[in-house]
């Protein structure tokens, strides 16, 4: 998977610093901007980037804008980075078109990791209705409709089946809980977070080796939950 | 005779309260001297002795009809002007005289015609009922005037309570506005104290007597038992004529304290429409307290939330501020730590630079941090000894050398210029800033100029760059911490440079200024006193105003 463009729209030169000489490196090609203009204009104008990486704090606009105008033209995964702890802002940058984000201070692994999870999920197109899918010890089979752990089948009611297939389409990447419940439930749900954290514990308790400690479904806290990637080491 | 001082409870107050409608008739005649009341009545009989002799030469022409109603006229006379008892006794004597004197058999009580014991019945009956009607409507009157000069009284003593800032202040006027109302010699206000015996809080007029142990004592008695006390001569048994006067100050949710009015030994002693009075006045300046501790609480409410929002904006910025360098830190060091990576060493070299010179941003702004809150915890230590300023001047200028290239630095520091108590190091990290300040915001090639001048008891340090300046909306904050100014801002400074500078400067007791006008620069005059004392205001003052005339000629 080397050789992919990514944009990094970042104003701090030592975090583009480390970023660019890092990814290179891993053999990415890097493009930098270091304002929401110059990063629009490069995120949307060939050649185009495969994945973009986006600082929400830059000096000229507010990132959550340059990341819905580049959605509304493009569909590169965007990864936000934001220093800022309110979670309603990455929230609103997963809602206005971001694909995942990363907080202030990040490791190079953790970005890394994100940057993997985003080009996989863009290359994979759609998710494979009809061929299982495997996670660790955990089989999903859309078609049979059954889920196996440690070749063990689990027994899941259809809704529970339903959010765990929802969540294995995007293993890697953050679920939001308006995200989870609509795909679930319906439109009609988006604020039924009770609904949703009732259904996860049950999961939890069907699919995890120890619920407290789950391996398969991270929270993400205020966001909502992540499912262990593909490629995460056992 | 016996006299002596007493005390004595009036009324418990709210039987008083109730009482005090009633009283108002019986109010103006109590006022006047019993001379005056004798007088209406003395009238009154006069007036009706006369009507009687008027027609006595005419008794037998005038005809019952119009004798009659001029006596009604008498009667209506009578109450109009004396009031109810006047009133009355015209009615009932006008009765008699007109049946004695003027209706037939004449010189006796009897009546011979039937049709005359009619007339003389509806008279009788015409006089109580005119007299009554005409009481009710004086009485009503002097209820509306009683009225109006309440709510006037209200209105001036709510006035007082928003016009006036400062409970002391507050209490200071209300007694005073009592004081004029009632005509007293003195009054007080007392507070309860958090424990033990009422505190005095306001007195009126400001250089009034003490209160007496026993005054103080009958404001105790009142505050606790909640009624009008009074204190005065009297002969037992007789009613009290109270000198001194304690009303508790209570609305229905709290007892405030008591206000106490003396007559002194100059005017007369109390009347009881005066103690009528300051009841009225003392629930009036109760509720006037009830409004200010309301006033009070939402004032210490909205005081609360500004610090609050200060506070979180001030946590928001120090926390962005102190994560940025972090994040570039943590992000170098864990693409030096990549597993998958070996690094040649000149990148391995510019990563380490990277995390340095991120540690030294964050030292600084952590340091800034430091001395921002030992300025304003007050723990910023001066060693004060006494320099040239110009010596201070070409220390900086020596370290700034290098940066200092781009920037011509024109300074104009007289050799004769007194010496000045200062902090050096505390000095110099003044001028520092400032000059760094100006290097940073102006474009390489402009001039910087430092002035010195002595002025009125104080040196002022004058900067004055020739860069794009700073809008006057900007100006007003530019001391303020974190403040950066639009197309001022810079990403590598703490935000609190020129809020240490005026930190550092106030505590050598000078001054600090900034003047800009678009595209003239800014120019920046600290004031330092030229004596170890604190200066007066009025020196700092006129130390700003000279250097600004200079640079205005710049």
């Amino acid at each position: 998977m080397a050789g992919e463009r990514i944009l990094v729209i970042e104003d701090e030169p030592a975090v583009v610093q480390a970023i660019r000489i890092t990814l290179q490196g891993h053999g990415f090609r890097v493009e930098t901007a270091a304002t929401g203009g110059e990063g629009y204009a490069k995120a949307v104008h060939p050649p185009p980037p495969q994945v973009v990486l986006l600082d929400l704090g830059l000096p000229d606009t507010d990132g959550l804008a340059v990341c819905t105008q580049i959605r509304r033209q493009s569909g590169v995964p965007i990864i936000v980075l934001t220093a800022r702890d309110a979670e309603y802002e990455k929230i609103s940058a997963l809602e206005g078109g971001a694909d995942d984000y990363v907080t202030k201070p990040f490791g190079m692994g953790e970005l890394l990791a994100r940057i993997r999870v985003a080009l996989r999920h863009a290359a994979a197109g759609p998710p494979a209705l009809d061929t299982p899918t495997r996670i660790g010890e955990l089989v999903l089979d859309p078609v049979a409709h059954e889920v196996t752990v440690r070749g063990t089948p689990i027994h899941l009611t259809p809704t529970e089946f339903k959010l765990l297939a929802t969540l294995v389409a995007n293993a890697g990447r953050v679920s939001t809980h308006q995200f989870l419940l609509r795909a679930v439930w319906g439109s009609g749900y988006a604020a039924d977070t009770q609904l949703l954290r009732v259904f996860m514990g049950q999961l939890r308790t069907k699919i995890e080796p120890h619920p407290a400690q789950p391996e398969y479904i991270r929270t993400e806290p205020g966001i909502g939950y992540r499912f262990r990637p593909a490629d995460d080491p056992p | 005779m016996q006299v002596r001082r007493l005390v004595r409870i009036l009324a418990p107050l709210p039987a008083f309260r109730r009482g005090m409608d009633r009283l108002i008739a019986g109010a103006a005649a109590e006022e006047t001297p019993w001379l005056a009341r004798l007088r209406r009545y003395g009238l009154t009989v006069l007036a009706l002795a006369a009507t009687t002799a008027g027609f006595w030469p005419l008794k037998e022409s005038a005809g019952l009809l119009n004798i009659g109603l001029v006596y009604l006229i008498v009667v209506a006379g009578a109450a109009t002007f004396g009031g109810r008892g006047p009133g009355l006794l015209a009615a009932g004597l006008g009765f008699a005289l007109f049946d004695f004197f003027l209706i037939p058999p004449y010189l006796e009580f009897a009546i011979g015609d039937l049709h005359n014991i009619l007339a003389l019945f509806v008279f009788l009956g015409f006089s109580v009922l005119i007299s009554t009607l005409i009481t009710r409507a004086r009485e009503a009157a002097a209820q509306a005037e009683r009225r109006a000069t309440d709510l006037h009284r209200l209105y001036a003593l709510s006035q007082t309570v928003l016009q006036t800032t400062g409970r002391d202040a507050i209490l200071a006027a209300l007694v005073a506005q009592v004081v004029d109302m009632v005509e007293a010699e003195a009054g007080w206000i007392w507070v309860p104290a958090a424990d033990g015996p009422l505190k005095l809080a306001a007195q009126a007029p400001a250089q009034a007597r003490a209160p007496l142990p026993s005054e103080r004592e009958l404001a105790q008695h009142a505050y606790i038992r909640a009624a009008l006390l009074g204190l005065g001569d009297g002969v037992p048994g007789e009613r009290l004529r109270p000198r001194t006067l304690c009303a508790p100050l209570r609305t229905a949710e709290q007892g405030w304290g008591v206000l106490g009015v003396t007559a002194g030994g100059r005017r007369r002693p109390f009347t009881r429409a005066e103690q009528t009075v300051l009841v009225t006045l003392a629930e009036q300046v109760a509720l006037a307290l009830d409004r200010l501790a309301l006033r009070e609480e939402a004032e210490r409410a909205e005081v609360l939330e500004r610090t609050d929002e200060l506070k979180s904006a001030l946590l928001h910025t120090v926390s962005h501020d102190l994560r940025t360098p972090l994040a570039s830190i943590k992000a170098t060091a864990t693409s030096l730590l990549d597993p998958a990576i070996t690094w040649d060493s000149a990148t391995q070299r510019l990563f380490i630079q990277a995390i340095d010179t991120e540690c030294d941003r964050l030292t600084h702004l952590v340091s800034d941090l430091l001395e921002m809150s030992r300025i304003e915890g007050g723990a910023l230590q001066l060693t004060r000894d006494w320099y040239a300023i110009g010596e201070v001047i070409e220390t900086v200028r020596e370290r700034l050398a290098g940066r200092l290239a781009d920037h011509p630095l024109a300074v104009d520091a007289p050799a004769d210029l007194p010496l000045v108590p200062l902090d050096f190091v505390k000095i110099d990290a003044v001028l520092t800033n400032l000059l760094e300040n100006a290097i940073k915001y102006t474009p390489p090639g402009t001039p910087i100029l430092v002035r010195a001048v002595a002025w009125a008891g104080v040196l002022a340090v004058t900067v004055a760059d020739q860069g794009p300046g700073v809008a006057p909306q900007h100006l007003a904050h530019l001391f303020d911490k974190f403040y950066r100014a639009g197309g001022r801002s810079s990403p590598q400074g703490s935000g609190l440079g020129l809020a240490i500078v005026k930190g550092m400067v106030e505590a050598h007791g000078g001054t600090i200024s900034a003047r800009s006008s678009a595209g003239q620069g800014l120019t920046i005059t600290f004031t330092l006193p030229l004596t170890l004392a604190a200066p007066a205001p009025a020196g700092a003052g006129a130390g700003r105003a000279a250097p600004e005339e200079d640079t205005d000629g710049r």
